[in-house]
């Protein structure tokens, strides 16, 4: 009877001494509001990394397909072709290359 | 007073009463709350169809691994794969809403079917400035609307607009101002898929293979080369991630499990790919305008080790162009002809039957054991030429005589089972049968084989390479040896397994047999073969070669199939006298210090031509193949001593020089950099000395005439 008296008068949780708690329920109410912040960093890192990922993919098959087409200039038949089309007396070698000792 | 404390009294009340009221809202507030959770917990039920709604939106993401590449010796990329991209476009897309008149918001813009018509125009032409290869701007308009305004064609949601293109080039259509507006406006979707990309075109196509996977045509799936043989270890495997859909797009679900992807091994090959395109160059050059020949396939292995360093293979198709399509160097076996005739000299070395200088019986060109047999036409032409009655064994193999094989052979094995038998036995220790494993497998013809059982009629066709069917790469691994003093190497086609560069299995070369002959047999054999190409069968093709070789041609009749209509007693030649050949040259070079061994096989179409011969077509490819070979290897090079007049390119190949260029400072230079930095500015040059220029005799800086000759000092 005392209680329900307590909570219509409002002072339920001074007689339960909850106030003595008060601390220890501001900091986990401060630790609940750095876990969300937390977790809303970490979302955003994540987002981060994944953008990133498809950046780098994409930089990636860039690379490739670059290094594919200067590779198919290295063929020493095809370097001949273009030397021949711009007019070029040049020739792949006739004999090996000198060393020089 | 009093009153001043009445008045205070009251105030107290009126602020309590008022945070009464507030207390009893909460109060009441948080009641219905605990009645709701309550409520919530035990008594209502979630209804079934918005069960999705209240779970999380995680989406399972399957990572494909990439796929390995296959590089050639020097780590050049043979095959790799990439993005390739489709454009589709649904033609349909909005039309009724505009049709109907209806404006629709498309970002700050509002729309009507004749902006859509125009931003449409718009994004074609971007699209055709971008991808060169497809069609104009005008083309792809005419037809997205032609399917737009038509409701009878099918497939007008799902157009294919333009396939095969590159990642860079989605990219800048990703940029085009319509295209932005997303697939429900601008109704272009792109579609992604891998495309395997052959940096160098066709070479090596049939050894670097490919697999093609269709459920819709299964008859059209293939698996070939190494990409389709070790399609296991190329794949990888799949990985798996949870995705979360947030308000700034999707992101990894830390909470979940992760299944780490595994990308492809890359696969290093043996094949040096300078070395393919001189055996790819020499077979075209040969071949390509003779109508009477069917396809052509050369392999250049490195004699110590057995590492293939090149595996051409050219037939032509229905349109006469050369394609790889079929690895005949592994796949397609013949009898070997004439370069067999190695094999038989060999064993009647090793047995002491003979030496290079035995001499035997001409018999007027006939088979003194068969004189009924037809005339050995190289015999007859020796003896017409030099009147001898005897030839020496050396003489024999050089002129490709098959009855001076034939006769040994039957006169030193033919005697009874036992002798046959020795000699066969040898056959098989020379591996002649191709029984070992290699590292690439091709629907075959039929694979090397020897007979089971043998008589004295076996004898004398195999002495001259019939009754027994070899592929090229195993008559090349019995020539390789006797270039390595008889130690037969497996041929292998793999170097390493590897990922980031990195080896996870090395494959070293392999020992088949380590003496098939003896030291002084090979040397005997390597004599005799020099021979061939200095005064024999492949003289005329050998002669200026830039290095010695020691090689044998031959000349085989190819069994026709059944569709030639051969005839019955010559299963080798149709009605018309028409025959089908495949001819060979086999050999390796510097003859004295083989570095590499090479065969070429050509094969003909029917022909009644009696010009495809060893001598031939396969003695010029292989030729070709030594002089370019031989100008690559800087080992064969010739060594500068240490005060040396400078061997000068001839004027016109020296394209970047400048006539009035200043002198270099060279102080400091290496030599290879400071001759580079004078003949670039039209400077010759005198050195001396080892290690860097520490006096040049024209100080740099100096504009002196052209060709001037500066000495350097070098310490």
């Amino acid at each position: 009877m005392e209680t329900v008296k307590a909570i219509g008068r409002g002072d339920i949780l001074l007689r339960m001494r909850v106030d003595k708690l008060f601390p220890f329920i501001l900091y986990t109410a401060f630790l609940g509001g750095v876990s969300i912040w937390l977790s809303y960093r970490a979302e955003i890192t994540m987002q981060t990394v994944e953008s990133n990922k498809a950046k780098i993919e994409n930089l990636k098959i860039e690379n490739l397909n670059k290094t594919c087409e200067i590779i198919s200039l290295t063929r020493i038949s095809t370097v001949e072709t273009m030397l021949e089309d711009c007019g070029s007396t040049v020739k792949a070698p006739q004999k090996p290359a000198s060393k020089i000792r | 007073m009093k009153g001043k404390a009445t008045n205070t009294g009251k105030n107290k009340d009126r602020v309590s009463m008022i945070l009464l009221g507030f207390y009893a809202i909460f109060l009441v507030l948080s009641l219905w709350i605990i009645g709701k959770i309550f409520y919530v917990q035990f008594i209502w039920e979630l209804p079934t169809n918005s069960l999705e709604e209240f779970i999380p939106n995680y989406e399972k993401d399957v990572i494909h691994p990439d796929r390995g590449d296959i590089l050639d010796c020097n780590g050049k990329i043979l095959a790799s794969s990439a993005p390739v991209y489709e454009l589709r476009m649904d033609c349909c897309i909005l039309k009724r809403e505009l049709s109907s008149g209806q404006k629709i918001k498309a970002g700050k813009d509002s729309l009507n079917e004749e902006s859509w018509r125009k931003g449409t125009m718009e994004l074609c032409r971007g699209i055709a400035g971008i991808v060169k290869k497809g069609k104009t701007a005008e083309e792809y308009y005419s037809e997205i609307i032609r399917h737009r305004e038509n409701d009878n064609i099918r497939g007008r949601r799902d157009l294919l607009l333009i396939s095969d293109i590159s990642h860079s080039e989605m990219n800048k259509i990703r940029t085009l101002p319509f295209y932005c507006k997303g697939q429900y406006v601008c109704g272009m979707k792109e579609k992604k898929s891998l495309k395997r990309i052959y940096p160098y075109q066709g070479l090596a196509e049939r050894v670097i293979g490919d697999i093609r996977f269709d459920p819709k045509n299964p008859e059209r799936n293939r698996s070939i080369g190494l990409d389709g043989q070790y399609n296991y270890l190329l794949h990888g495997k799949e990985g798996v991630q949870w995705m979360k859909s947030t308000d700034r797009g999707k992101a990894i679900n830390p909470d979940s499990t992760v299944v780490e992807v595994e990308h492809g091994q890359d696969i290093r090959t043996t094949i040096d790919i300078s070395i393919q395109d001189i055996a790819d160059k020499a077979i075209r050059a040969h071949i390509s305008e003779d109508a009477g020949i069917e396809g052509a396939c050369a392999v250049v292995m490195e004699v110590k080790t057995g590492a293939i360093k090149a595996m051409a293979n050219l037939k032509k198709n229905s349109k006469g162009e050369l394609k790889e399509s079929y690895n005949m160097a592994i796949g397609r076996s013949g009898a070997p002809g004439s370069v067999f005739k190695t094999a038989t000299l060999m064993t009647l070395l090793e047995d002491g039957k003979v030496t290079l200088d035995t001499k035997v019986e001409t018999n007027g060109g006939y088979l003194k054991e068969f004189p009924d047999l037809h005339i050995d036409k190289q015999l007859k032409n020796y003896i017409d030429q030099t009147g001898n009655k005897t030839i020496t064994v050396r003489e024999g193999l050089a002129i490709s005589s098959n009855n001076v094989f034939r006769h040994l052979v039957i006169k030193h094995y033919g005697e009874n089972a036992e002798t046959i038998k020795q000699f066969t036995d040898r056959l098989y220790e020379y591996k002649l049968d191709g029984s070992y494993t290699f590292d690439l497998k091709e629907d075959a013809y039929g694979t090397s084989s020897l007979r089971n059982s043998w008589n004295i009629h076996d004898l004398y066709s195999t002495a001259i390479g019939y009754s027994i069917r070899q592929t090229p790469l195993s008559i090349l691994t019995f020539y390789n040896a006797i270039a390595n003093d008889g130690r037969m190497m497996k041929p292998y086609l793999i170097e390493s397994f590897e990922r980031n560069g990195a080896a996870l299995k090395k494959f070293k070369p392999e020992i088949l047999n380590g003496a098939i002959c003896s030291g002084q047999t090979a040397d005997s054999l390597t004599s005799a073969l020099k021979a061939v190409a200095t005064e024999g069968t492949a003289a005329r093709r050998m002669k200026g070669a830039k290095c010695e070789v020691a090689g044998k041609t031959g000349t085989a009749w190819i069994y026709l199939d059944p569709q030639d209509k051969p005839l019955k007693d010559k299963p080798w030649e149709t009605a018309d006298g028409e025959r089908k050949y495949q001819a060979t040259f086999v050999g390796f070079f510097p003859a004295d210090n083989p570095e590499y061994s090479a065969i070429v096989t050509v094969y003909t179409t029917l022909t009644k031509s009696l010009g495809y011969g060893g001598g031939n077509q396969p003695a010029k490819i292989f030729r070709n193949i030594v002089d370019h070979i031989w100008a690559l290897e800087d080992e064969w090079g010739e060594t500068l001593e240490d005060t040396y007049e400078m061997p000068y390119m001839k004027e016109n190949y020296i394209g970047t020089r400048q006539s009035s260029a200043p002198m270099p400072n060279l102080i400091g230079f290496g030599l290879k950099d400071a001759m580079y930095a004078l003949e670039n500015n039209g400077y010759r040059c005198t050195y001396e000395g080892v290690g860097h220029v520490v006096r040049q005799s024209i100080p740099g800086g100096t504009i002196d005439k052209k060709n001037a000759t500066v000495h350097l000092i070098l310490k």
